[in-house]
C-alpha cells in the first residue's frame, strides 16, 4: 500500500483545518451557501434527501485494517453504525451532522484518509482493477500509475473548476476489471515491441443519461508522458466543454460532437506545445511508488506477470483436499467466491456485501472490525474495495482459506453467490438520494427474497443485475445483464428493463426490452427472463452468451406475453 | 509531484478590506480593468490603435490566437470569470505563462472569491480583483495553510507591467518545471 510521507499527512491536517474553517464560517453566516456547497463537495460532503452524505475515498480501492476500522469508528460514533461501498470503489456515509464533519475528516487523516474531490466538478477518484497484483493476467501493477494520478490531480488548480466531474480507471491487467471503456478517460497499462510500458488511453465512456463506450483516444502513450498527456486532455475539456446545460457538459458529449479525429487533433495540438512546460514525474518517482506495492511473498509457485498464453498455476489444493472434500458448504464457497491468484499458494477470497440482511453495498461497523481482523489474520492487513460494491481480500494463503470461511460465516458474509444473481449493483435509490425516482433497496429485497434458493442461483450462474432509480445511472444498469432503471410516469415508481449489458473487455450497453413495469411486476419479468434462459441455453453457456447469440426477442416475447 | 514544504510569500497585510490582492513580487499596472479592451474587440481595431492598446480582458469563451501578436506590447492581461464555478479562466493562465511565456501582468477579475485564491495564484495569476470586501487577516491565513502543493506552480516571479522587456518575449526554457518548484 501507499504509505504517506510527513508532507502527504501535513497536507492533509491542513486541508482538515481549511474545510474546518470553511465550515465554521459557513455556519457564522460569512460563507455564502452557493460557495460553501462548492468547497463541501470537493471535500465529500453532499446534502442529500434526508442528511448530508459524506463520501470518502478509497484511492483505487485500496484499503488498510486500520483505515477499516476507522471507517467502523465514523459509522459508530458519527454515523448510524453502518457504511456503504460504491460503484466507485469508495466508502459514503448517509447520517453525518454537518457540524461534524470536520471531527469525521480530522479522524480519518489520522489514518491517510480523506474525502477530498469525490464530489464536485473536479477530477474523482482514479479507480482501479480491485485484484491488482494478484492475478497471472496482469501485465503490470496499475497501482503506483494511479497513485500518480492521485497526486497529479490532487488540488490541481487549474483542473478543479471542470464543466463537470471526471473520472478516470486504471487497469493494468489484459482482462479489465475496472470498467475502463466507461470512463473519462480509460488507461489500460500496455507493453510495446521493446518491452516498454505505456498505456492504451481511452476517452469519453460513460453511464448517466446518455450512455457510451469509450473511443481509443491514443493506441501507445509511452509511460513518461502519462501526465503531460492527461493534462492535454483535461485542458482541451476545460475550455471546450459545455457550461450551458449541465447534461451536456461530460467530456463524452464533446467528444461525439467533435468526433474522435477531431477531438485527438486538438489534443495532439495542445500536447504538442504544452508537455514541455506541463508537470510531469522522474522515472525515480514511480520507481518509489512501485517499491511500496510489492508483491506478496510467493508461497507456492508463481505465474510471470503478463506471459503470453501464461495461465495461473492451478491452486495447491493440497492443504485444503480433505476440507473441501469433508464439507460441501465450504467447498461451495471456495468455488464461487475465491479466484485463482497467480501463486499457486494463495487465493483470491471475495466478501459479497449482497444478502437479504441488508442494501447492497452496505457494511455495520461490526462488520468492518470483524473483516479487518480476519485481514490482518490472513491478509498482510489489506483489503479492496470494489466497484461492484463488495470487498476483497486477496492474498489469503490457501491453508488459511477454511478459517477465513468459518470467520466469515459466523459474520453473515460468506454467502456463496459471487457474480451470480443475488450479486447485483444497486445503487441507494428513493431511500436515500433526492435525485431517484425509484425505490431501489426496495427491488433489492424483493429479489434477494425471491430468489433465495442457492441451488437456483447457482444454476443459473453468471448473471450481472444491475439496478439504478434515476438516469443518472449510479447502479451502472447500462452494463448489466439485466439493467433496471427507475423511471417516473404520472408520478409513480416504474421499472424500464434493459438486456445484454456488458461492463468488461466486449464492452456493450444494454438494449430496452418493452414497456416500462411498475415495481411488483419487475421481480415476476426477471423470473420469466431466467426461465427462457434456462430454456435455450446450450450446455454451460452463461446468461450474457445467451443473450449475444439469440439476441433478446426472445425474452422480450416472454415478459410481455400477457400484452399479446 | 509533491513540493517541498515552503513558507508562503504572502506580503505585509494590509489593516482593512481589501478588494484586491498582489503578488508581493509582482509590480502590478496602474490600468484599471474598466479601461481593459475586450479581446473580441481587438482584431476589429486599425492596427495603430491595435498596437497602443496596453491592456486587453479576456473572456472564457476566447480563443488566444488573436492576442499573441499583441503580447509584446501589453502591459496587462485580464480574464474574466464570469461565475467562480467557471475554471476556464485557469487554462488561459496557463497557456500564457505557460506555453507563451508571458511575464506581464496576468489579472484575474469577475466573480473571484477569497477561497479561490490561492488556486488562482498558483495558476500564474499575479493580481485578483475580488467580487466583494475580503479580510485580509483570513486571506493570508488561506494562503499559508499548505505545507506544499502536488504541482509545480506557473506563477513567474517578479511579473512586471514592463512587459515590453525583450527577456518577456523569450519562450519559456524547454525543461519541465523542477519538482522544487515553490508555491505561490
Amino acid at each position: 500500500m501507499y504509505r504517506y510521507t510527513e508532507f502527504d499527512r501535513d497536507f492533509l491536517r491542513a486541508r482538515v483545518a481549511e474545510f474546518r474553517d470553511q465550515t465554521e464560517r459557513r455556519l457564522a453566516g460569512t460563507l455564502s451557501e452557493d460557495e460553501y456547497k462548492q468547497l463541501r463537495l470537493r471535500n465529500g460532503l453532499y446534502v442529500q434527501r434526508h442528511a448530508p452524505m459524506l463520501r470518502v475515498a478509497i484511492p483505487y480501492g485500496m484499503l488498510a485494517a486500520d483505515q477499516l476500522r476507522a471507517l467502523a469508528h465514523v459509522a459508530r460514533t458519527w454515523d448510524r453504525g453502518y457504511g456503504h461501498v460504491t460503484t466507485r470503489q469508495n466508502v459514503q456515509f448517509n447520517w453525518p451532522a454537518l457540524e461534524n464533519v470536520p471531527d469525521i475528516l480530522a479522524h480519518l487523516a489520522e489514518v491517510d484518509m480523506h474525502a477530498i474531490q469525490t464530489s464536485g466538478n473536479c477530477i474523482r477518484n482514479t479507480t482501479s482493477d480491485p485484484l491488482a497484483g494478484a492475478t497471472a493476467d496482469e501485465i503490470e501493477d496499475p497501482r503506483p500509475w494511479c497513485e500518480l494520478i492521485r497526486q497529479w490531480s490532487t488540488l490541481h488548480p487549474e483542473f478543479d473548476w471542470l464543466p463537470r466531474k471526471f473520472k478516470i480507471a486504471v487497469t493494468g491487467a489484459s482482462s479489465d476489471r475496472a470498467a475502463v471503456q466507461l470512463h473519462d478517460i480509460g488507461l489500460r497499462v500496455r507493453k510495446n515491441a521493446a518491452g516498454d510500458t505505456g498505456f492504451e488511453v481511452l476517452v469519453g465512456g460513460g453511464m448517466g443519461r446518455t450512455p457510451y463506450i469509450g473511443k481509443l483516444l491514443k493506441d501507445f502513450l509511452p509511460a513518461a508522458d502519462l501526465l503531460t498527456y492527461l493534462a492535454a486532455v483535461l485542458r482541451v475539456y476545460n475550455l471546450e466543454g459545455r457550461r450551458d446545460n449541465l447534461y451536456k457538459a461530460r467530456i463524452k458529449i464533446l467528444v461525439a460532437a467533435l468526433g474522435i479525429e477531431a477531438f485527438r487533433d486538438k489534443v495532439e495540438a495542445e500536447w504538442a506545445t504544452s508537455r514541455h512546460v506541463d508537470d510531469t514525474f522522474a522515472p525515480a518517482d514511480i520507481e518509489r511508488l512501485r517499491r511500496m506495492f510489492p508483491a506478496p511473498p510467493t508461497l507456492g509457485t508463481l505465474a510471470m506477470a503478463g506471459e503470453a498464453g501464461s495461465a495461473a498455476p492451478a491452486t495447491d489444493e493440497g492443504p485444503i483436499a480433505a476440507a473441501l472434500s469433508g464439507n460441501p458448504v465450504f467447498g461451495q464457497w471456495y468455488r464461487t467466491n475465491t479466484r485463482v491468484h497467480r501463486d499457486s499458494g494463495r487465493r483470491i477470497v471475495a466478501v459479497p456485501l449482497k444478502n437479504a440482511e441488508r442494501p447492497a453495498g452496505d457494511i455495520t461497523s461490526e462488520l468492518m472490525d470483524a473483516v479487518a481482523d480476519i485481514a490482518e489474520a490472513h491478509c498482510l492487513g489489506e483489503l479492496r474495495t470494489t466497484h461492484e460494491q463488495n470487498l476483497v481480500l486477496a492474498h489469503v494463503p490457501v491453508e488459511a482459506l477454511p478459517d477465513v470461511w468459518k470467520r466469515l460465516r459466523a459474520i453473515g458474509l460468506a454467502t456463496p453467490n459471487l457474480g451470480l444473481l443475488t450479486d447485483m449493483i444497486v445503487c441507494p435509490g428513493l431511500d436515500f438520494c433526492s435525485l431517484a425516482n425509484a425505490g431501489t433497496l426496495t427491488l433489492h429485497d424483493r429479489v434477494q427474497a425471491r430468489f433465495d434458493d442457492i441451488d437456483y442461483v447457482h444454476d443459473v450462474g453468471e448473471l450481472a443485475i444491475k439496478v439504478s432509480g434515476c438516469m443518472n445511472a449510479c447502479g451502472h444498469h447500462h452494463v448489466g445483464d439485466i439493467g433496471i432503471l427507475g423511471v417516473e410516469k404520472q408520478g409513480q415508481e416504474w421499472y424500464q428493463i434493459t438486456l445484454g449489458g456488458h461492463a468488461g473487455d466486449a464492452a456493450a450497453l444494454g438494449r430496452r426490452l418493452g414497456k416500462a413495469l411498475p415495481q411488483h411486476e419487475v421481480v415476476p419479468a426477471i423470473e420469466r427472463i431466467l426461465d427462457t434462459y434456462l430454456a435455450v441455453r446450450d450446455a454451460g453457456e452463461s446468461f450474457h452468451d445467451a443473450v449475444v447469440r439469440l439476441g433478446v426477442d426472445p425474452f422480450k416475447e416472454t415478459v410481455y406475453a400477457d400484452a399479446a | 509531484m509533491p513540493t517541498p514544504p515552503e513558507p508562503v510569500p504572502v506580503g505585509s497585510v494590509p489593516s482593512g478590506a481589501t478588494r484586491r490582492h498582489a503578488r508581493p513580487d509582482a509590480v502590478p499596472s496602474d490600468l484599471e480593468t474598466a479601461a481593459l479592451v475586450p479581446l473580441a474587440e481587438l482584431a476589429g481595431l486599425a492596427p495603430d490603435a491595435r498596437r497602443a492598446v496596453r491592456g486587453v480582458l479576456v473572456a472564457p469563451a476566447d480563443a488566444l490566437d488573436a492576442l499573441l501578436p499583441e503580447l509584446d506590447h501589453l502591459d496587462v492581461v485580464a480574464v474574466d470569470f464570469p461565475a467562480f464555478t467557471d475554471g476556464r479562466g485557469g487554462s488561459h493562465a496557463r497557456h500564457l505563462r505557460g506555453t507563451h511565456g508571458w511575464r506581464g501582468e496576468l489579472r484575474a477579475v469577475g466573480d473571484v472569491r477569497m477561497d479561490l485564491a490561492r488556486s488562482l495564484l498558483r495558476c500564474g495569476f499575479d493580481v485578483l480583483e475580488f467580487a466583494a470586501d475580503v479580510d485580509p487577516a483570513l486571506l493570508a491565513r488561506g494562503l499559508r495553510r499548505y505545507p506544499g502543493t502536488y504541482q509545480p506552480s506557473y506563477a513567474v516571479t517578479g511579473a512586471t507591467a514592463a512587459a515590453s522587456s525583450p527577456a518577456s518575449r523569450a519562450p519559456p526554457a524547454a525543461a519541465v518545471p523542477a519538482p522544487a518548484a515553490r508555491d505561490a
